[in-house]
């Protein structure tokens, strides 16, 4: 993973970012969210390898796939949805941040609810 | 006078040729064998197959009994020492991918909310906390929900045992005379075996599930404090195992002592009546009394020997399971106390305190039989 070209997206982005708002603050908002994905597509492919390698672990274990498809998609999710709200943090619109994060946490608690309920139906096993 | 001096020597092999001595040895494995035939051995061949077939070359309980009494060793302990390893080893497998699952959550946990420089909010890291917190749980529940279950089928298998060989034994036990011991001794063992499955499963299992529930959501939340509730719960659960199984083996053992003693008096008293005041065939039949009660007393020990060999291989690979479980759960929670979520180590080591329960309530219940089980052979020995 090339850190150094990632940093110089990231600064370039920033400069960028600065001269567009000065002269047309709606380009701005374009720029970050365009900058922001370029950076988060150089890093997939780096995060995809990662994976790949995890799943073979996880062949090799016998650990339960289920359970780290779910981990995996709740820490996905996380950062998305953190990635937007900071976005719209950034322009002051912080009621929409509010509205994106309560998206998040429902799609997280919708992808973690098979594991909550597997859960409780092993406490009641106990019982 | 050589001829006459060769005479009586001659006389004195033939009298010990035909001596009472010889003759007892003969009808000693008689009776042994006539005994030991109408004992009915039905019940504890259920468990003998079950257990204890494939670690020794007796096919039955019956020819084990045989072996004892002829002094041959049966049991080979390199058996039952491979069966129990590969029984370690396969509980060790199933449990490792448990582990290594537990620590590969807790580092995608601790390195997507842990870093520094917030990536995430709190709200969200929260909410990402309590994902992985239940994926914890699930993982480590799945393993536990089948050990309780082991630990009743491990404690009814005790009482099938003392049900089916304490019968037996107590009857020999009456028949060589020891009436006060096998009285007291009837109404205490089925006293015992009664209550061994009552309290396991009616007090014990369930506070080992309240135990479990209370680690369980006291954890759940920084808010919720219900540790020392836990704590509670677990010390009272093995006070009970405590006072309850220390009690009966107490119990047992005074008893023991006391019958003994008074049903050797009887014994003593009743040979030496029939040996003094019966003229003529008052040895004889006193020497035939010791004979049955000789064989009673034998086949008594050795019945008890078998008791003793069943349980203790019975018990072995749960008890083993259930500790290299709590161990598991230790370790692994040493393993992430460095980098994970305190509760989460927390919560693993709970568990691994919990699980001692269910060792200490089939440890309990091993000893008050093996207690049993070594009155009975002790009984009647000095007879």
């Amino acid at each position: 993973m090339n850190i150094l070209s990632i940093i110089s997206i990231a600064l370039i982005s920033v400069i960028i970012i600065n001269l567009v708002s000065k002269y047309n603050p709606d380009f701005s908002i374009i720029a970050t969210v365009v900058a922001g994905i370029i950076l988060l597509v150089s890093i997939v492919g780096y995060f995809t390898d990662i994976v790949d390698k995890f799943e073979q672990i996880v062949s090799v274990t016998g650990i339960n796939d289920d359970i780290f498809s779910v981990v995996l998609k709740v820490v996905g999710l996380s950062y998305i949805t953190q990635f937007s709200a900071d976005i719209c943090k950034d322009f002051g619109v912080n009621s929409i941040a509010q509205k994106v994060e309560l998206a998040g946490k429902i799609a997280i608690f919708t992808v973690a609810l098979p594991i909550v309920s597997g859960m409780i139906s092993i406490v009641m096993d106990l019982l | 006078m050589k001829k006459s001096i060769f005479l009586v020597l001659f006389l004195m092999v033939i009298c010990l040729y035909f001596s009472p001595v010889a003759r007892a040895e003969d009808e000693l494995d008689v009776t042994i064998d006539q005994q030991l035939d109408s004992i009915d051995f039905d019940a504890i061949e259920v468990k003998w197959d079950e257990y204890i077939q494939q670690l020794t070359g007796a096919k039955t309980f019956r020819e084990y009994i045989k072996d004892i009494l002829d002094g041959k060793d049966n049991i080979s302990i390199e058996n039952i020492l491979n069966h129990v390893s590969s029984s370690v080893f396969s509980d060790v497998k199933v449990l490792i991918p448990m582990i290594v699952s537990i620590v590969a959550v807790c580092i995608i946990n601790s390195l997507v909310v842990g870093i520094k420089g917030e990536f995430l909010g709190a709200s969200i890291s929260s909410l990402l906390n309590t994902v992985c917190y239940c994926v914890v749980l699930v993982v480590s529940l799945k393993t536990l929900s089948h050990v309780a279950s082991d630990t009743l089928h491990a404690v009814s298998s005790m009482q099938y045992v003392m049900q089916a060989v304490f019968p037996i034994s107590i009857t020999l036990l009456t028949a060589v005379g020891c009436t006060s011991a096998s009285g007291g001794l009837a109404l205490s063992m089925s006293m015992v075996s009664n209550l061994i499955v009552n309290i396991v499963s009616l007090v014990i299992l369930p506070m080992f599930s309240a135990s479990m529930i209370l680690a369980i959501v006291g954890n759940l939340s920084d808010n919720v404090k219900l540790s020392r509730l836990r704590s509670g719960v677990h010390s009272l659960a093995s006070w009970i195992i405590g006072v309850v199984f220390g009690v009966f083996s107490i119990l047992i053992t005074a008893q023991s002592v006391v019958a003994g003693s008074i049903d050797n008096v009887v014994v003593r008293s009743a040979k030496m009546a029939l040996s003094g005041y019966v003229p003529i065939l008052g040895q004889y039949l006193s020497d035939g009394v010791d004979i049955v009660f000789t064989t009673s007393i034998m086949l008594k020990n050795a019945i008890g020997v078998g008791g003793l060999v069943i349980l203790v291989v019975s018990l072995l690979i749960p008890l083993i399971k259930v500790i290299v479980l709590s161990l598991a759960f230790r370790l692994t929670a040493g393993v992430i106390e460095s980098f994970a979520q305190s509760r989460v180590s927390k919560a693993l080591e709970e568990f691994g305190k919990n699980v001692n329960l269910l060792t200490a309530s089939m440890l309990g219940c091993a000893f008050v039989t093996i207690v049993g089980l070594m009155t009975t052979i002790n009984i009647g020995g000095i007879v």
